[in-house]
């Protein structure tokens, strides 16, 4: 649940205050664009899906009524435009059969305190993460992105995707261990560091 | 006997998210097998590399572009919705105008109509007046030039 203080801001928000709009998007911008980057993993159109995601936020702030978290309600518009852009995507793909895979972008984070060796590992490891996380059904992807990229509790998620409790532990078991024969190099490479 | 694979739960252990029955019978089947042993080992390092992607980093102009995207979808809507509240009327509008303009160009009641009836009558007969009148002129001037000598009039004669 949200704090006093973001009920504020939200409140302003729904009163048209842009100043409060504006600290809405810095309060969640970050993590709209990783949830879409997660879901979609084509860089090139993250930013224009997070833009086109808090725009009709803003549209339809009036209508939000604090009953689930904010970033909840955030995710599920965030969540609608990946799907409309998948859509579009696999259109585009029939008729364009040859272009350039979204798995070939190059990701940017904000952390810029490493050194180039290290960045460079982080990066491929964020590759082939986002790229395995893309191979994922989509219900396997959306729990295991809310669950561990965005952190949200096993209740927000049943919430949030209308599922029961035991759907969420299933598809989060089955995410994770998808995702681990995936991964499987990068996490012998990490056991072998450890050992 | 050892008891089945525990493995759905495994993961929700990881996450502290069992009722305590669950729980035990998980960390009991684990001590004697070594394959949830590695299939757990394996589900905690992805949920670990997957916590440790750092955060997205944002354009420092996203939230200008997205409110003045805010600003021209809200002024847009605000427009549509108008035109979609207006348009139903349209139709009756056009056909109340057609019938104000008829009953402004029709004659109010009977007395404007005589009126205009009694005028129509009045610009008749002068036209009348004057066209009788014009017959005496053109008469009297006949008369006054056959009372005249023929050769003052080129030989004019009856």
């Amino acid at each position: 649940m949200q704090s006093a203080d973001d009920k504020d801001i939200i409140i302003a928000s729904q009163a048209g205050d842009q100043q409060a709009m504006s600290r809405l998007i810095s309060l969640h911008a970050s993590a709209v664009h990783g949830f879409i980057l997660s879901m979609i993993n084509d860089r090139a159109a993250v930013e224009d899906i997070a833009q086109e995601t808090f725009i009709r936020a803003f549209l339809a702030i009036g209508k939000y009524e604090f009953r689930a978290p904010f970033r909840s309600w955030l995710f599920r518009i965030a969540l609608n435009q990946c799907r409309d852009h998948l859509r579009k995507v696999k259109v585009r793909s029939i008729i364009h059969p040859f272009k350039r895979s979204a798995d070939d972008t190059e990701i940017e984070y904000a952390d810029p305190g490493q050194n180039a060796l290290q960045q460079l590992i982080q990066d491929e490891r964020s590759r082939a993460l986002h790229a395995a996380l893309q191979r994922l059904p989509e219900s396997l992807r959306q729990v295991l992105v809310l669950r561990d990229l965005q952190e949200y509790s096993y209740e927000e998620i049943a919430a949030l995707l209308h599922w029961r409790m035991g759907t969420v532990k299933s598809r989060l078991f089955r995410a994770r261990k998808e995702l681990a024969n995936r991964l499987k190099p990068y996490l012998e490479e990490n056991r072998e560091k450890g050992s | 006997m050892k008891k089945a694979h525990e493995t759905v739960n495994l993961s929700a252990w990881l996450d502290d998210q069992l009722s305590p029955a669950d729980k035990a019978a998980v960390e009991q089947h684990l001590k004697q097998c070594r394959r949830c042993q590695n299939l757990l080992a394996d589900l905690q390092q992805v949920r670990a590399m997957t916590r440790q992607q750092p955060s997205y980093a944002v354009s420092p102009f996203f939230a200008s572009r997205v409110l003045a995207g805010y600003r021209s979808a809200a002024a847009e809507t605000f427009w549509s919705e108008l035109d979609r509240l207006w348009r139903p009327f349209l139709r009756w509008a056009a056909v109340a105008a057609i019938i104000l303009v008829a009953l402004l160009a029709w004659p109010q009641d009977d007395q404007a109509l005589e009126n205009a009836v009694q005028v129509t009558e009045v610009e008749l007969l002068s036209g009348q007046q004057e066209l009788v009148q014009s017959l005496g002129d053109m008469n009297q001037v006949l008369q006054f030039a056959l009372s005249q000598p023929s050769s003052q009039f080129g030989g004019f004669s009856q």
